[in-house]
C-alpha cells in the first residue's frame, strides 16, 4: 500500500516504529500490553492483510509460548503458590510474569513484521543515505549481485548437469567438490565482468568529485503534523512512565490495576498513539470507498 | 568542425609485441555515424576505446587524437565524462545499481549535479526512451533488451556530443537490436549526435551510416561514404571483406561488378529490388554472368532444379531415409519455471533424424533454451517423453522420480536417487555402456564410487551421447589453463589421451599449442571452440547449439560453419536454435519455428524459408516473386 500510513516520508515512519519498539520493551502493564499487542496485530492486518504475518505467525507464538512457560519453571518468586512441581513452587506471580513477557516480546516481533512491511530495503536505503552516503551507495551496489550471481550459478550448473558432471545421485562428497569448481567458475567469471562493471562506473565519471543524491523527497505538510502529534504523545507517554504512572510489578504480590485520573490521561494518550496508522489506512480505505460508491 | 582527429595512431597493448592498431589516420565530423567495420581482431574495439581515455587500454600508444581540437589527454575529466558516451556490449556488466532508477540517475550523482536537476533531465529523458513503465524494477527482471536500452540512457543522461558503441546488439535478440540501432539513428539524427558504433549487423546499419570504416590488421582498409565504401570493398576482391557487404549489395555487385556507379549500389532491401527489377529487364538471362563468368548463374540453374525437384535440403550430404527412426524424439513436452509461471513447452513434439542439421527459430521467451536444455538433461520437463535412438532419458513424468527420491531418502543418497535411471539400463546401455565401462579404467578416481551404481549406468550413457554447447563459453572453464581444463574433462569422461579424440579435434578447431594459456585470455572465438571442444570429447551423437552464432562477425560464422560441417560428417546430428536466419539457411537441412510453446512448422530449409514472410533471408526480400529460387548467396556462388 502506497498511501495512509505507508505513504509517509521513511524518516517520519521509522520515527514512529522507533518509539512504538521503544514502548514495546518498556512498558509492563497489562492493560498497555494487551493494547500494544492489539494493534501491532491490526496494524500487520490493515498494511497487507496479515499476508506476511501468517508465514512466520505459528514460529512466533511458538517463541512466545517457550517464554510464557519457561518463567514459572524457573522461577519461583512471588507470594501465591498455586502448586509444587518437583518439590519447587510454582507461584501466580511467575506465571503472570511469564505471560507479560510473553506478550511484550509477540508485540515486539509482530512490531518487526509491520516495519519491514513498510520500510522495505529501498526506503531503508533512501533513510541511510543522508547520514552514511557511502555505505548506502555499497548495499546498492552489492545488491544487484545477490540476483545476478544466483542467476549465473544456475547457467554454471546447468551446463555442469548437460556436461554429466551432476549425475543424480552421486556421494555427498563429490557433490562438495562439484560445488567448489561451480565456485570457481562463478568466480573467475562474476570477476571478469566486474573488470567491465568498473570499467563502466569510470566511464560515467564515478570518482571525479563528491556524488549528490538525486532523492528528492522532503517532508511535506502531513509528514510535520504526524511528526508533531507523534512529538506530543511520546513525550507524554515517555515522562508519564518515567515518573511511574502504569508501572506495573509482578513480584511480590500481583499489583491490582487500578487506575488514577492521570493514568486514564496516559492511556489515553497511547492509545491514541497506537490507533494512529491504523486510523490514516482506514481514512484512506474509506475514502476510496467513497469515491467508488460515487461512481 | 571535427569531433576527432585521429593522427598516425599506433597502439600496442603492454606485454605484447604486436601492433593492434598501426598508423591510423581519421578524422570524424560532427554529426557523424561512423560504422567500424572487420572481422574479429582488426582493431575496433581497441580503436573505439582510444576514443574514450577512461577506457583506454593498457599500452603504448603512439600518435595524437584530438578530441574537439584538444589533445584526449589535456581533456579535463569532467568534461571527458560528459560529452563522450560509452555503451558497452554486455548490459549486464555495464549496469551497476539494482533498479532502473538508480541506474539512471548513477552518472548525474557521480558528477554531483543538484537533485532538482537530476529531476528535469528524468523527466525528459524517460519517456523519450520509453522507460516509463519500468522505471522502478529491479534490473535483473529487465529483459536484455530493456537493459541495454538502460545502459544507452543511463550515458545519455549526461548529454553527451559523443557516443561510442561497442558492439552494442551483440547480446541482443534482432527485434531488439532493430529497436535499439533505430534509437541510435533517431539520436544520431534528431539531436546531432556524432555515433561511432562497431557492431556486426551490418545490413541494418550500412543504410544508416553516413560513413563506413573497414579494419583490417589495425590499419584502415576503406574509409567512404557507406555506397563508395561498398563498391571499395568489394572491388578489393577479398572474400572475407564482401561479407561485411549487404545482401542486396552483393547481389547487386555480384552480377554486374563493372556496371554500377557508386550512387547505384543498393543497400536495402527497397533498392536491391528496385535495381533487381531493372537489372532483370536490361540484364535478362545475362544476370549472373558477371564476376566468374558463370558459375553464378549456373548454381542459380542448379537450385532452381533443386527447388522444382521437391525442395530437396541445401546440404550435400543427404539425411537419413525418413522411414528410419528418428534419432531424437521428444513427445508433448510440457514445461514450466514454477508452479504461478506460465507454461514455456506446452505439449511439444520433435523429430530429429540422425545426421542432419536442423534450426529452430523463435522469438525470445518462445522456449527454445528450455527446450535445448530438457533435452539435454539439464531441466526435467513436468511432463512428456524423450526418446534417443528408441530408449527414453527421463522417467517420462518429473512427479514419479520425485516420489522416488522421497521414498529413497532414508538410505544413502545414491542409491535413492539412482532409481528411476535403473529402467533403461537393460536394453539402452549397449555398446555404449560397455564401451565406456571398458575405458573407465581402475585409474579413474570415481570408478569406485560408480561402481556402486550399476543401475544409473544406462541412463548416463545415454545422456552422454547427448552434448550441449551453451551460449556462453565462459560457463565451461574451471580450470586455470587449457591443458588442465582439458585433462579435467578427459578423467571425467574416463578416458586416456592417448585413446580420444582430443587431438584430432584439437587440430580440427585450431585450437593447438594453447594448453598454457588461462581460458579467460584466449580470444572469444577461442574460448567459443574451445567449449565446443570440451563437449565433443565425449563423442556425442547428437550436439545442441543454443545460438552459436550471436555476436560473431560474418567472417567467424562462415568458419563455424565449415567446422560445424566438418563435425556433421564425423557422424554427429546438429540441433541449434538461432535467431540468425541467414546461417540457417545457409547451412541448415531443416528449419522450425517455435510459438507458443510448441513447433509451429517444421520443414527442409527452402520450403520453410520460401514459405516465410519474415523469418527469411534477406536475399530471398530481395529476390522475392522475381527469382523465386534464390534464397541465399551461395546460390549465386558466392562463398
Amino acid at each position: 500500500m502506497v498511501f495512509g500510513f505507508a505513504g509517509l516520508h521513511p524518516r517520519v515512519s521509522f520515527a514512529y516504529f522507533a518509539l512504538l519498539l521503544l514502548c514495546c520493551m518498556l512498558l509492563r502493564h497489562p492493560v498497555l500490553l494487551a493494547a500494544t499487542l492489539a494493534a501491532a496485530l491490526l496494524l500487520n492486518l490493515s498494511l497487507d492483510g496479515g499476508r506476511r504475518l501468517r508465514r512466520s505467525l505459528p514460529a512466533y507464538l511458538l517463541i512466545a509460548l517457550l517464554a510464557a512457560v519457561a518463567n514459572p519453571l524457573f522461577s519461583s518468586r512471588g507470594e501465591t503458590i498455586l502448586f509444587y512441581l518437583r518439590d519447587r513452587p510454582v507461584t501466580l506471580e511467575a506465571i503472570a510474569y511469564g505471560g507479560l513477557s510473553a506478550a511484550a516480546l509477540l508485540s515486539l516481533l509482530l512490531v518487526f513484521t509491520a516495519f519491514n512491511l513498510v520500510l522495505d530495503s529501498g526506503r531503508l536505503l533512501r533513510l541511510l543515505a543522508p547520514v552514511a552516503p557511502q555505505t548506502a551507495f555499497a548495499v546498492t551496489v552489492s545488491m544487484r549481485f545477490v540476483p545476478l550471481l544466483t542467476r549465473r550459478l544456475g547457467e554454471i550448473r546447468s551446463v555442469q548437469r548437460a556436461l554429466g558432471d551432476l549425475p543424480e545421485g552421486m556421494g555427498r562428497r563429490r557433490y562438495l567438490r562439484e560445488g567448489m569448481e561451480t565456485l570457481h567458475a562463478l568466480v573467475a567469471w562474476s570477476l571478469e565482468e566486474a573488470l567491465q562493471t568498473a570499467l563502466s562506473m569510470r566511464a560515467r565519471g564515478y570518482g571525479i568529485g563528491p556524488r549528490s543524491s538525486a532523492d528528492v523527497s522532503r517532508l511535506d505538510g502531513r509528514d510535520w503534523a504526524f511528526l508533531w502529534v507523534l512529538l506530543l504523545l511520546g513525550c507524554n507517554i515517555i515522562i508519564g512512565r518515567a515518573s511511574g504512572v502504569h508501572a506495573y510489578e509482578a513480584y511480590p504480590r500481583l499489583e491490582p490495576l487500578q487506575e488514577t485520573p492521570l493514568g486514564w490521561v496516559h492511556l489515553g494518550c497511547y492509545l491514541l498513539f497506537l490507533a494512529l496508522p491504523v486510523l490514516m489506512n482506514g481514512k484512506e480505505r474509506l475514502h476510496w470507498r467513497l469515491i467508488r460508491s460515487k461512481m | 568542425m571535427a569531433s576527432y582527429q585521429i593522427e598516425d595512431v599506433s597502439f600496442r597493448y603492454a606485454g605484447s609485441a604486436e601492433p593492434r592498431l598501426e598508423d591510423v589516420r581519421l578524422s570524424i565530423g560532427e554529426g557523424e555515424f561512423v560504422l567500424l567495420c572487420g572481422p574479429s581482431g582488426s582493431g575496433k574495439t581497441t580503436l573505439l576505446r582510444q576514443l574514450k581515455r577512461e577506457a583506454a587500454p593498457a599500452g603504448e600508444r603512439t600518435g595524437a587524437i584530438r578530441y574537439a581540437g584538444e589533445p584526449l589527454e589535456a581533456l579535463d575529466e569532467r568534461r571527458s565524462a560528459e560529452e563522450i558516451g560509452l555503451v558497452f556490449q554486455d548490459p549486464d556488466s555495464g549496469i551497476v545499481m539494482s533498479t532502473a532508477w538508480q541506474e539512471l540517475t548513477f552518472a548525474m550523482e557521480n558528477l554531483g549535479y543538484p537533485a532538482a536537476a537530476i529531476q528535469r533531465r528524468l523527466a525528459e529523458l524517460v519517456p523519450f526512451f520509453g522507460i516509463e513503465s519500468w522505471l522502478h524494477r529491479d534490473v535483473g527482471e529487465l529483459s536484455g533488451g530493456q537493459k541495454q536500452l538502460l545502459s544507452l540512457a543511463s550515458v545519455m543522461t549526461l548529454r553527451p556530443r559523443v557516443l561510442l558503441l561497442d558492439e552494442p546488439t551483440a547480446q541482443l535478440d534482432p527485434v531488439a537490436a532493430r529497436e535499439f540501432i533505430g534509437l541510435i539513428a533517431r539520436l544520431n539524427e534528431e539531436l546531432g549526435l556524432t555515433v561511432v558504433i562497431s557492431e556486426h549487423r551490418y545490413e541494418d546499419l550500412f543504410p544508416l551510416a553516413s560513413r563506413v570504416v573497414l579494419l583490417r590488421e589495425g590499419r584502415v582498409a576503406v574509409d567512404a561514404p557507406p555506397r563508395e565504401a561498398a563498391l571499395a570493398i568489394w572491388r578489393e576482391g577479398r572474400a572475407e571483406s564482401a561479407r561485411v557487404l549487404p545482401s542486396a549489395a552483393r547481389l547487386c555487385l555480384g552480377a554486374e561488378p563493372l556496371a554500377p556507379s557508386a550512387e547505384r549500389v543498393p543497400l536495402t532491401v527497397r533498392e536491391g529490388r528496385a535495381w533487381l527489377r531493372d537489372a532483370l529487364e536490361r540484364l535478362g538471362p545475362e544476370l549472373g554472368r558477371g564476376r566468374g563468368g558463370g558459375p553464378a548463374a549456373m548454381a542459380a540453374e542448379r537450385a532452381g532444379a533443386a527447388a522444382s525437384a521437391g525442395a530437396a535440403p541445401s546440404g550435400d550430404s543427404a539425411s537419413a531415409a525418413p522411414d528410419e527412426p528418428p534419432l531424437l524424439e521428444c513427445r508433448d513436452l510440457v514445461f514450466a519455471y514454477a508452479k504461478d509461471e506460465p507454461l514455456v513447452l506446452s505439449r511439444l513434439s520433435l523429430q530429429v533424424r540422425r545426421g542432419e542439421w536442423m534450426a529452430l527459430f523463435g522469438s525470445n521467451g518462445a522456449g527454445k533454451s528450455t527446450l535445448l536444455k530438457c533435452i539435454a538433461g539439464a531441466l526435467e520437463p513436468q511432463r512428456g517423453r524423450i526418446l534417443l535412438g528408441g530408449e527414453p532419458l527421463s522417467a517420462g513424468s518429473s512427479l514419479r522420480s520425485l516420489l522416488r527420491l522421497r521414498k529413497g531418502s532414508g538410505e544413502p543418497p545414491q542409491r535413492g536417487l539412482a532409481a528411476p535411471d535403473a529402467r533403461p539400463a537393460g536394453r539402452s546401455g549397449g555398446a555404449a555402456g560397455a564401451d565406456a565401462d571398458a575405458a573407465r579404467g581402475p585409474g579413474s578416481p570415481d570408478a569406485s564410487a560408480l561402481a556402486g551404481r550399476e543401475p544409473s549406468r544406462g541412463a548416463a550413457s545415454l545422456r552422454r551421447r547427448i552434448g550441449y554447447v551453451a551460449q556462453n563459453p565462459l560457463l565451461y572453464f574451471t580450470r586455470d589453463t587449457v591443458g588442465a581444463q582439458l585433462e579435467d574433462r578427459l578423467r571425467r569422461l574416463g578416458l586416456e589421451e592417448a585413446a580420444s579424440p582430443l587431438a584430432e579435434l584439437e587440430a580440427l578447431l585450431e585450437l593447438e599449442g594453447l594448453r598454457g594459456r588461462h581460458p579467460y585470455d584466449i580470444s572469444g572465438g577461442q574460448q567459443q571452440k574451445l567449449a565446443l571442444l570440451l563437449v565433443l570429447l565425449g563423442e556425442p551423437e547428437l550436439l545442441l547449439l543454443d545460438e552459436p552464432t550471436k555476436g560473431l562477425d560474418p567472417e567467424s560464422k562462415h568458419r563455424l560453419a565449415g567446422l560445424l560441417g566438418r563435425i556433421r560428417e564425423r557422424g554427429t546430428t546438429l540441433l541449434m536454435v538461432s535467431h540468425d536466419v541467414e546461417f540457417a539457411a545457409a547451412h541448415a537441412d531443416r528449419c522450425g519455428l517455435l510459438f507458443d510453446g510448441r513447433m509451429a512448422g517444421l520443414q527442409p530449409t527452402r520450403a520453410f524459408m520460401s514459405d516465410n514472410y519474415y523469418y527469411t533471408t534477406s536475399v530471398r526480400r530481395v529476390a522475392g516473386e522475381l527469382l523465386p529460387e534464390l534464397l541465399t548467396l551461395k546460390d549465386l556462388g558466392h562463398a
